[in-house]
């Protein structure tokens, strides 16, 4: 009993911890070149993890594995669409909005249709 | 998409719940004393106000919560799993640079990113989250705005 509460206790933390690194790099104002290389490295530690959950069959860990592939996969490609390349002015409060437009479509577009793709394959 | 909580679900209390403390927010934030708004300002910049709120309301609880939310209760308890996304949601606003008190701000965050979880949870839906997330934007955004100024 204390074992399974011990493990699921850990589990708890360890979904945390990575869910936190992931997150952490959309926001905290490290350089981008970095943030592009930690998310290249997480793309590529969540795809193979997904490919062994998957031949293991270990359907949780493989969703969980999936989730943050996408979600580092939608980081990734919103990073080459800055407010520079739509040309936005950010001192204003129309280039501070569609900036967070382009992001917030972006990024949910890549996620939704990661979903459906796994869905529907 | 239900398993993202990209579903109507509960659509009439999530709306009734959204709106409702979409525009409680709105007011507060309107009425903030710390805050003067000019009615000017705020009917030039009105439709990119609230282009912001939704737009990162909608991106943010998708992120947060809408991916992780279902496949966390299927290994935990609901509660756990809304402490847990909180928590993720909460920590990346310590970084922010638009208020001086990041700690307290912390608590704040993690305590809407609590009735944000819960929402969702209870309206098996994003709709009612993502109002609630907007309305608590319109607080910082105004504030953003009227602080520091903006080009009309």
């Amino acid at each position: 009993m204390t074992k399974i509460k011990t493990s699921k206790i850990l589990e708890f933390f360890a979904i945390l911890i990575i869910m936190l690194a992931v997150s952490m790099t959309l926001f905290s104002p490290i350089p981008n070149n970095i943030k592009l290389i930690i998310r290249v490295i997480f793309i590529v530690i969540f795809f193979i993890s997904w490919g062994l959950f998957h031949k293991k069959n270990l359907t949780t860990a493989k969703d969980f594995a999936f989730t943050f592939l996408t979600l580092n996969l939608a980081f990734l490609i919103v990073s080459f669409f800055p407010s520079d390349f739509w040309k936005l002015q950010m001192e204003s409060s129309k280039g501070f909005a569609l900036s967070k437009l382009s992001d917030s479509l972006i990024i949910s577009l890549v996620l939704i249709l990661s979903f459906i793709l796994v869905v529907t394959s | 998409m239900k398993s993202i909580y990209l579903t109507k679900g509960r659509l009439i209390p999530g709306l009734i719940i959204g709106i409702l403390v979409f525009v409680v927010f709105g007011y507060l934030a309107i009425t903030n004393p710390q805050q003067r708004i000019e009615t000017d300002f705020l009917r030039k910049n009105f439709v990119w106000i609230l282009i912001f709120v939704f737009a990162n309301g909608f991106m943010e609880e998708l992120i947060f919560r809408g991916i992780f939310l279902k496949k966390l209760n299927r290994y935990m308890k609901p509660v756990w799993s809304i402490i847990l996304t909180s928590i993720c949601f909460a920590a990346p606003h310590l970084t922010v640079n638009y208020t001086p008190d990041v700690l307290y701000f912390f608590g704040i965050v993690f305590v809407l990113g609590m009735i944000c979880g819960y929402a969702m949870y209870y309206t098996r839906s994003i709709i009612a989250p993502m109002l609630i997330h907007a309305g608590a934007d319109l607080l910082i955004i105004l504030q953003i705005f009227t602080s520091y100024g903006v080009i009309d």
